[in-house]
């Protein structure tokens, strides 16, 4: 049985792969275009769990300094949206979202570079592991005082909806940081000018250790949409790729068009701590075990393999491919050089010649609400 | 050529001509579109560059200016308005988190081309959550630009430098000043760089460094200690951060007695940080303490009394430099 569309409690059993898609599954269909599409969303699922998988153990063994935010378990709420958005679709992450990084398309050596703080990352070694960003593909770094990306996501959408550039603003936050003022502040903001955003929440549950029954008092917080007079959306199997893709594409489509922002709670869970020295003893023993068994990851492969998208062959190939080019970044990462510590002293200001992205002129075309 | 212009007018001046030479310019903040903000800072503006371009916003601080450095990063260029500096702490976080550490943590890749005008200061009759004086909060953050205009010429030539600035600049307008002083500004487009102090008066016997509204009255007190033989080197600081230390460690080698004034509490204002930049770079020069003469420790009282005798006077600015020249 297809679970339910809308949900007030957590996805407690495990459900068959067959059931992929939730309430868009009859409609769905297989074209040769869908089938390209979701061999695309598979590779970059499956790199985004190996790249986590690795950085874990990478941080466990010591050859990185810091800590790792691991999003196994609660990827389908990052690659799928990211794996939608076009180059110049701003992302304003938050600091589990490894998923939007793969999805967008920053290359996988730089993203190891990151972690070992390398000179080889975009910021040559000088932020947190965690703070992966790329400008190139529009994604700020995350800025790990919650919450504080939304405006950011909110401005990118104003400019693209004053400018008539037909650009959609996405934004990433847990359950936890809905309680911050930035969040309510700036889908107030959203729902006037009915701007171009996708906002997610990801419900993993807990914020750090704080259960959502204790953050939030109404849980279904996609209700809130409806105080800012926008749409809000449940998704309560995050861990289902094809009704993540269906959603997402509405959304996105709606936002490129005028039709304003959305707000997606889409229920998932994350696998180990607030961090890699978070052993999350505050769950209860049986939450992880129950919530392991709706892995999105072989649901997305079953599916794949049952409605003849891809062959095992294929998958294997992929797999194959992932993995040598988790060993290249690797060693890409640990062959970089550190910074010299002076390169903490540059980059404080910007140059008078400095240009941002999408700076050349656009004519302002937004009149009125 | 010039025209006399008050310090509010030179303040929407700069906006309407950056918005005309620009269209990436735009502003936002409450009440500043179909009202044209509470002190008619952005007069006409809505009227002449539409709905967008001057922007009513709900009474978020926290989105006014994260909002704007969202849309800074995609290419505009946003002025956000912060109707009274008391409420500038609702966007700390965004101001402080954010914007000042955007280029930083981008690599140098992504620059955040922000200006926050920030009507602020006393003598104006707003009690505590209307009169602040909060610049030294943010005088703490590297990457920010700060900026205190003094005069009607400053306060459009530091605006429009600010606007065309890559980096995010706190526009600090003393609301004391917009209407009670006036100059001849030029007809022309200029700007007024960003970093360098001006030195308004030379002088030989003692140097006063000040800003905003201070500075008005320093110049009082520079031009009564001139009748009495005594010649003061006034510095208007002008930008807060970074500071030009240079005109202030070379006046006071060549004064030897440096007073600062300003009207923010005295503990942990700028004027500890002038104090220390003159004691580790001019300590052998110098003929006596370095004087400071501030707001007291207490919040911004109300009754015009009361804020009299808060806000540094003529006459306290005066008894206080007058002591140290006798030193």
């Amino acid at each position: 049985m297809a679970k339910k569309d809308t949900g007030d409690t957590a996805v407690k059993e495990p459900v068959e792969a067959a059931t992929l898609g939730g309430p868009y599954r009859d409609s769905f269909k297989l074209t040769p275009k869908r089938k390209e599409q979701l061999r695309g969303l598979y590779r970059v699922m499956r790199l985004t769990r190996d790249i986590d998988d690795r950085m874990r153990k990478l941080f466990r063994q010591g050859r990185y300094y810091g800590t790792y935010f691991s999003q196994i378990g609660q990827e389908c709420t990052t690659t799928v949206p990211a794996f939608l958005a076009e180059k110049d679709d701003f992302i304003g992450p938050s600091h589990r979202e490894l998923g939007c990084m793969v999805g967008k398309g920053v290359p996988t050596k730089y993203l190891f570079a990151q972690v070992y703080t390398k000179s080889t990352s975009q910021d040559r070694g000088v932020m947190h592991p965690v703070f992966f960003g790329w400008t190139d593909v529009r994604q700020i770094t995350p800025c790990t005082c919650l919450a504080t990306q939304v405006p950011l996501a909110t401005g990118a959408a104003l400019s693209y909806k004053m400018r008539g550039i037909k650009n959609v603003a996405f934004c990433f936050t847990g359950e936890g940081a809905t309680s911050k003022g930035d969040f309510h502040e700036s889908l107030n903001f959203c729902g006037i000018h009915r701007l171009p955003l996708v906002y997610t929440i990801q419900n993993n549950w807990y914020a750090e250790s704080v259960p959502l029954e204790i953050q939030s008092g109404n849980p279904n917080q996609e209700q809130r949409a409806e105080g800012y007079g926008i749409e809000g959306v449940r998704v309560s199997d995050g861990n289902d790729a094809i009704w993540m893709l269906c959603v997402y594409e509405e959304a996105i489509e709606r936002a490129r068009n005028g039709g304003g922002p959305t707000l997606i709670m889409a229920d998932t869970y994350r696998w180990y701590g607030h961090s890699e020295i978070d052993p999350a003893t505050y769950r209860p023993d049986d939450e992880l075990k129950r919530w392991m068994a709706l892995d999105p990851i072989p649901r997305f492969e079953a599916y794949l393999l049952e409605n003849k998208v891809m062959t095992s062959d294929e998958m294997n190939a992929i797999k194959a491919e992932i993995q040598a080019e988790i060993e290249d970044a690797v060693k890409f990462a640990e062959d970089s050089p550190e910074s010299p510590a002076e390169v903490c002293l540059e980059n404080v200001y910007a140059p008078d010649d400095f240009v941002n992205p999408l700076s050349e002129f656009d004519k302002v075309v937004a009149k009125e609400i | 050529m010039g025209h006399v212009a008050t310090y509010i007018d030179a303040i929407v001046e700069a906006q309407r001509e950056e918005m005309r030479r620009d269209e990436r310019v735009f502003v936002m903040g409450e009440d500043v579109g179909i009202y044209g903000g509470v002190f008619k800072a952005t007069k006409g503006l809505k009227d002449e560059f539409g709905f967008y371009r001057c922007l009513d916003t709900p009474i978020s601080e926290s989105l006014i200016v994260g909002a704007g450095i969202g849309a800074a990063l995609m290419g505009m260029r946003p002025i956000s308005e912060i109707q009274f500096a008391d409420f500038i702490h609702g966007a700390h976080d965004q101001i402080v988190n954010q914007a000042a550490k955007i280029f930083y943590r981008t690599g140098g890749t992504w620059a955040c081309p922000l200006v926050i005008r920030v009507p602020y200061g006393g003598d104006v009759g707003g009690g505590m959550y209307h009169s602040q004086s909060v610049e030294a909060w943010y005088v703490h953050v590297p990457g920010l630009k700060i900026v205190c205009p003094g005069t009607p010429r400053d306060a459009k030539g530091l605006l429009k430098a600010a606007v065309r600035d890559n980096n995010p600049v706190l526009y600090f307008e003393h609301k004391k000043l917009y209407r009670t002083i006036k100059e001849e500004i030029p007809d022309d487009d200029y700007v007024t760089p960003i970093g360098p102090a001006e030195v308004r008066r030379e002088g030989r016997h003692v140097t006063m460094i000040a800003f905003g509204l201070m500075l008005q009255r320093v110049l009082k007190v520079a031009e009564r200690l001139s009748g009495e033989g005594i010649e003061a080197e006034v510095i208007d600081l002008r930008t807060l951060l970074p500071m030009d230390k240079n005109t202030i460690i070379e006046s006071a080698k060549k004064t030897g007695k440096v007073v600062v004034v300003h009207e923010a509490p005295k503990t942990g204002g700028v004027g500890g940080e002038i104090a220390s930049i003159v004691a580790e770079q001019a300590f052998e020069y110098l003929d006596g303490p370095i004087v400071r003469v501030c707001g007291l420790d207490i919040p911004h009282p109300f009754h015009p009394k009361m804020e009299e005798f808060y806000l540094p006077s003529v006459e306290r600015i005066y008894e206080e430099t007058k002591k140290l020249v006798e030193y």
